[in-house]
């Protein structure tokens, strides 16, 4: 596979004549815009109601957050932006793609939860995030039923969010690209260890029929498979409705594919990546575990492998089995995974314990405090909260300052490893 | 003008700094004296007029670890100073009187709520138990390190009561807490785990962030196949011979004991007692072979079915150090082991 991704790195937002991208300012034509999402408003049956530029700086909270998407297009004749999601099925990974860069677009669920997110742009929550310095256009939406199922709300989000970056990056595309990055792992390097990405893509604790997760798939029965890592950065991959400190944005821009490919030819023979999910039962997650060992390495014959995992505690002891598992055949291996504050100690961190997993880097503790300073100006709602479980909290207004946990700020604790917070011992 | 007067300090040192005398008098039950004692003086020597000893507490190590009321003890001769702060040790690496310093630093910091600071090696038993509920400084492993760690001791504490920061480098020479925080690194997650997983392929050093507990595991031994089995009994239930005439401690046991049998056809409350404070004794204590299966054990012995061996090997098994629980575990099943023992029961409470 080969992928040639055009990108354009945006400085600048603002509302303006013709949408488009020129010397770092994306523009854009808010009424074209919102006529060209009626067409798919109407066979989603959502209904855009507001749009704001939010940018890195300003005094700004967005709440509500239910997804974070980049802006790309597959550009030429007969490409599918997301296909099975966007468009009949087919795979993604080769072509030309443009992209915005430093810019996503942020879709405002109007469903009440407490794994939506908000997003700081001024203050100490802008630091504990990548999406803190970053440009975004922030869309809110709602259903045209208001018996619209839940499930059917949050698909058509996704598909929202993601149709409005293509119709974006789309537009970009007719400008020169600032940049131009060669996707590929050909020609392979020799003696070089071979290196794998064992990527979860869903966690079944708490899941749909009909997500669409990998090209659309819901995952339900998925055995681990592998990608090229292409496909995950060309929109194979699009995050669950579960909100545990993930995004498709960072399946777009995985942070460790693109270091594995920064790698690749340097240190390591990028092998690929494999997707797997956590199941429930007993059986279903010892047959994961096994068919990963194999194909990692008997079919990709891996020298070393860096593992994460999604959800809550079941896929913790998941990510660990695996690692056992692999360490056992002589794969090296490492992983990536957020901790609990549990007794404040070190040792009680994670739920679960083996000593195999000796090389672990730490997203953050999300259920530790802190508290964010007040913002002028709110976007995706009025109220925000409660963000603790006292049945006697009300949520509260959403300018003013706030105690939070880490988990509760858009891209702060990544359990796909983007962000920077970590767990310390002190 | 200003004069600083000095912070009012009590000391707490073993019978050994205290010039009483070594192992003979670790027995030495707690008491009170005026002043500085020992290495008491460096501390106040060392602190340049910021630190002034008001009293000493000394304790013999055996009494500390052996005697429930050692503590509460220490805790009010210590209350009697008024003092603004309180350092024990330093310990260095050695055991009763390491868990002596830091047990008494964390009763004061929890009854008194004043400073307090203790001194261990790396290689201290009470370390793992207690760096996270008190500071602790770091020192060699043994008293050969007076001279370096008892000014850093002093200055630390000082600092503490006087509610100024800390510099970096008398942070580092305080041991972790074990506690956590979240920061910003400079690199993301993903890259970092990464970085980790190529230098642990190139066998370069790297430091997990995420520590796992480690624990020794000892795999079964596999089942005795032909009898008869030469069989011992061992518990963690306090088992004791009638009036203590050993000095066992009720808990956070440092050692074992080794009651013989061979003349007993079962345990009786004439020749044996319980003394274990983490649970109610009051049945065992009545039918010791309700905590011992001697009785039982006879039977078999009787059917041809087992060889008992001639003694019953006991320990209270409550807030004993793991390390601690290790060595006396080691130790019992050494001897087991040179007489030729197959098979234990070791009934737990």
């Amino acid at each position: 596979m080969h992928l040639t991704m055009h990108k354009y790195p945006v400085q600048d937002i603002a509302w303006g004549q013709k949408t488009g991208y020129e010397q770092g300012t994306l523009t854009i034509n808010k009424e074209e815009l919102l006529q060209s999402l009626s067409e798919y408003e109407q066979r989603w049956g959502i209904k855009v109601t507001a749009l704001e530029l939010v940018k890195p700086g300003t005094s700004m909270r967005v709440i509500n957050i239910f997804d974070v998407f980049a802006a790309r297009a597959r550009l030429g004749k007969g490409a599918v932006n997301y296909p099975g999601v966007l468009g009949p099925v087919s795979s993604v990974g080769t072509g030309t793609t443009a992209a915005l860069e430093q810019f996503s677009v942020l879709a405002i669920s109007v469903v009440p939860d407490r794994y939506n997110k908000l997003l700081d742009m001024s203050g100490f929550g802008s630091e504990l995030t990548p999406y803190g310095e970053m440009h975004h256009l922030a869309f809110q939406a709602e259903p045209i039923d208001k018996n619209m199922k839940n499930n059917d709300y949050f698909s058509a989000l996704k598909r929202m969010g993601l149709k409005i970056g293509t119709y974006l990056a789309q537009a970009a595309s007719e400008a020169e690209p600032v940049q131009i990055t060669e996707y590929t792992l050909d020609p392979r390097p020799a003696d070089l260890p071979r290196a794998v990405y064992i990527c979860m893509i869903s966690s079944h604790q708490r899941s749909e029929v009909d997500e669409p997760i990998l090209y659309g798939d819901d995952v339900q029965g998925l055995l681990p498979t592998i990608l090229h890592p292409n496909e995950m950065l060309d929109g194979a991959v699009v995050a669950p409705y579960w909100n545990l400190g993930i995004d498709t944005y960072s399946f777009q821009n995985n942070p460790a594919v693109l270091d594995l490919y920064k790698r690749h030819g340097r240190d390591v023979d990028f092998a690929g990546v494999i997707a797997y999910v956590a199941h429930v039962t007993r059986e279903k997650r010892a047959r994961s575990t096994a068919v990963i060992t194999n194909l990692v390495s008997n079919v990709l014959k891996a020298d070393l492998a860096v593992v994460s995992k999604l959800g809550g505690g079941i896929p913790e002891s998941d990510l660990l089995m695996i690692i056992e598992s692999l360490e056992k055949q002589g794969v090296r291996t490492s992983g990536f995974i957020w901790s609990y504050m549990g007794d404040g100690t070190i040792y009680d961190s994670i739920s679960a314990n083996s000593e195999a997993a000796d090389a672990l880097a730490s997203v953050g503790i999300y259920d530790d405090w802190l508290d964010l300073p007040p913002q002028t100006h709110v976007f995706g709602g009025t109220q925000v909260g409660p963000f603790t479980t006292d049945p006697n909290e009300k949520p509260v207004d959403a300018h003013q300052a706030l105690k939070v946990c880490y988990r509760d700020i858009c891209g702060a604790v990544s359990q796909l490893g983007a962000s920077r917070l970590a767990m310390v011992e002190v | 003008m200003s004069e600083t007067q000095p912070v009012r300090v009590v000391h707490y040192i073993n019978q050994f700094f205290g010039g009483i005398g070594g192992e003979e008098q670790a027995g030495t039950p707690p008491h009170a004296k005026e002043g500085s004692v020992g290495p008491g003086r460096l501390l106040e020597m060392s602190s340049q007029g910021k630190i002034k000893v008001i009293g000493t507490v000394i304790c013999g190590d055996n009494y500390f670890v052996e005697n429930e009321g050692a503590l509460d003890e220490v805790v009010k001769l210590i209350e009697q100073f008024k003092p603004e702060g309180v350092l024990a040790g330093p310990a260095f690496s050695a055991g009763r009187y390491g868990e002596a310093s830091a047990s008494v630093c964390k009763a004061v910091q929890e009854r008194l709520n004043i400073p307090v600071i203790t001194g261990l090696g790396p290689d201290s038993t009470a370390l793992e138990t207690y760096r996270r509920y008190i500071p602790i400084v770091r020192t060699g492993t043994s008293a050969v390190d007076m001279k370096n760690s008892m000014p850093v001791m002093g200055t630390i504490l000082y600092k503490t009561i006087k509610g100024e920061a800390l510099t970096e480098e008398e942070q580092e020479k305080l041991y972790k807490r074990g506690l956590k925080k979240n920061v910003i690194k400079e690199k993301n997650a993903a890259e970092r785990a990464i970085e980790m997983l190529l230098a642990k392929y190139r066998g370069e050093p790297f430091q997990t962030e995420i520590p796992m507990v480690k624990r020794e595991t000892v795999p079964p031994a596999p089942p005795v196949q032909s009898g008869p089995i030469r069989l011992a009994l061992v518990t963690d239930g306090g088992l004791i011979l009638k009036g203590n005439p050993e000095g066992m401690a009720g808990g956070r046991s440092k050692r074992y004991c080794r009651i013989e049998i061979k003349d007993w056809s079962k345990l009786s409350p004439d020749d044996v007692e319980v003394n274990h404070f983490g649970y109610d004794t009051r049945y065992v204590t009545e039918d010791p072979n309700r905590l011992v299966p001697l009785d039982a054990a006879r039977h078999a012995e009787q059917e041809g079915k087992i060889i008992l061996h001639p003694y019953i090997y006991s320990t209270a098994g409550v807030a004993t150090a793991i390390e601690d629980a290790a060595r006396i575990g080691k130790g019992i099943a050494q001897e087991l082991l040179d007489a030729g023992v197959q098979a234990v029961i070791l009934t737990s409470t």
